[in-house]
């Protein structure tokens, strides 16, 4: 009964996904839109699937593994300094914090789009620069988050284990760690997200592959269907990144319903 | 209770430093890549206030860039809550069909739909307010969509019991709930805003802030590029801070339950 309701659910929800691209097909080709402009749905694919496209297959998956391959290790990165420097600056030396905050709320608000330029008069263009402003655009979210994850945890709970005679590691272990999971969760998801944000921003800049430059290449050439093309790809990528992502936060964070805001 | 003296101070001290640290560091860097802050305030300055220099038309390419943010962000804000309303109150059963596609449209990179949006609508004013409104429409819809959807059933039944109608009930109920979180996806729409704006203006133009920020990058200024990312910024953080204030101002009740 629960798997019928499931796909009832996301029956209904393919249902606009498949009429659009019908329209989409259909539009080009009853003559409502202008075909030079608006490639019919089976055209933009058969650049990739078809005999004799322009993107074959091997290439389309070097860019999409190129592209995630420069997003995933900018993310690690990210999780890797975001999260203990959140624990050493929330846990740690709570008395630094507001010291800091207007100065990261300053970094932050810099759009890292015009700051990739700079970046790459430090970093030659190439890996380096782009995985850096994946970095430095993930690293915000993650931190903020957890710090108010941090923030948020109720004192009680720490003067409760302490009265059952916890020691510092047992605490932390115990009874934080576990309180700011969630906050951690959804850093981490919004850090993915911003981070695939940027990523085809700073591709479309500098690059030579992946699918920002992809796109960017296409705009140079004229070549309208791999336009289509890469913003297919860049959806059908962003996509799976969060529905990964909210899997996983579903499954290991299942005591508590996420609120869908975000902090940037 | 500390003072607004101290927190004040509190907050210009690490940014103090920072600069201090970039002024030092700067000195001992090789030429060319990191002008002194010193020097940039002061192109910035130039540039800012020297009305016949080349420089001097900082101004009117702001003008220009506010204007497509302006525009891109209320057309947001209306469609975007109108949509979030309607999704998250009346028509649940739509919101079924409607949510994939509209995730799916919200991870749709901006940057990968610029040059889509290109083709549709030409290079222009157009375009660039259609990418700043694509851009910052969903953390919108998706806000107010969540705060509506999670409203209190008990609100709307004691509503009910007092006959309010449909309009009523939107006005006195829904909407007074939702308002503090819709502030929350207006900053985070203007976050992004700021964000795409520059991004939106590289390509194809010729005035706003984006384009200002390339020909300098072009005719090599390093003063001024560095100049015109912390102008970006400073803007992005006012922006911010006034949307915050008028948050304080519409939602008393807020601040006074949880003080």
């Amino acid at each position: 009964m629960k798997s019928l309701k499931k796909f009832g659910a996301v029956s209904s929800g393919a249902t606009l996904i498949i009429l659009l691209i019908i329209l989409w097909e259909a539009a080009p080709r009853l003559g409502w839109a202008n075909p030079t402009f608006i490639p019919p749905f089976s055209t933009v694919l058969n650049t990739v699937f078809g005999a004799g496209g322009d993107t074959p297959p091997s290439i389309a998956i070097s860019h999409i593994a190129n592209s995630l391959r420069r997003v995933l290790i900018g993310f690690a990165i990210c999780v890797i300094l975001g999260v203990p420097i959140a624990f050493l600056l929330g846990g740690a030396f709570p008395k630094v914090t507001p010291w800091l905050r207007s100065l990261f709320q300053f970094l932050s608000q810099i759009p890292p789009y015009i700051l990739y330029p700079v970046i790459i008069l430090f970093m030659s263009q190439g890996e380096t620069g782009i995985i850096f402003i994946i970095t430095w655009t993930g690293f915000w979210p993650v931190l903020f988050t957890t710090l108010a994850g941090i923030a948020d945890i109720d004192p009680k709970l720490i003067k409760c284990a302490r009265g059952m005679n916890a020691n510092r590691f047992v605490i932390f272990f115990k009874v934080v760690i576990p309180a700011v999971f969630p906050n951690i969760m959804r850093g981490i998801r919004l850090g993915l997200n911003v981070g695939f944000l940027i990523l085809i921003g700073a591709e479309t800049m500098g690059a030579n592959s992946g699918v920002g430059w992809l796109i960017q290449n296409a705009q140079r050439m004229g070549n309208v269907n791999r336009i289509y093309l890469g913003a297919l790809m860049a959806a059908i990528i962003g996509s799976l990144l969060n529905w990964v992502m909210e899997k996983i936060e579903s499954r290991v964070v299942s005591w508590k319903p996420l609120p869908e805001e975000a902090i940037i | 209770m500390k003072t607004r003296l101290f927190r004040f101070t509190q907050g210009l001290v690490p940014i103090a430093a920072f600069f201090a640290v970039w002024q030092l560091v700067a000195g001992h860097i090789p030429k060319g890549i990191l002008p002194a802050p010193s020097r940039v305030l002061a192109a910035m300055w130039k540039a800012a206030t020297v009305s016949n220099s080349i420089t001097g038309i900082l101004w009117k390419h702001l003008l220009v860039s506010l204007q497509h943010i302006g525009l891109g962000l209320l057309f947001a804000i209306v469609i975007g809550n109108i949509f979030g309303f309607l999704l998250g109150t009346y028509f649940r059963k739509a919101e079924r069909v409607f949510l994939p596609f509209f995730k799916i449209c919200e991870k749709l990179n901006p940057f990968a739909v610029i040059p889509i949006f290109m083709i549709f609508f030409g290079i222009g004013r157009f375009e660039k307010v259609s990418i700043v409104f694509w851009a910052s429409v969903w953390p919108i819809i998706t806000t107010t969509r969540e705060t509506a959807r999670s409203l209190d059933n008990k609100l709307i039944k004691a509503a009910r019991t007092m006959a309010a109608d449909r309009w009523e009930l939107f006005s006195k109920v829904i909407f007074p709930f939702t308002l503090p979180n819709l502030f929350t996806g207006l900053k985070l729409a203007v976050s992004t805003a700021f964000f795409m704006i520059v991004a939106a203006e590289l390509v194809g133009s010729k005035d706003g802030l984006g384009w200002y920020y390339m020909s300098q990058q072009h005719n090599y200024k390093l003063d001024l590029v560095y100049g015109t990312v912390l102008f970006i910024t400073v803007l992005a953080i006012l922006f911010r801070y006034a949307f915050g204030r008028l948050e304080k101002r519409f939602i008393v009740w807020k601040e006074a339950a949880f003080n």
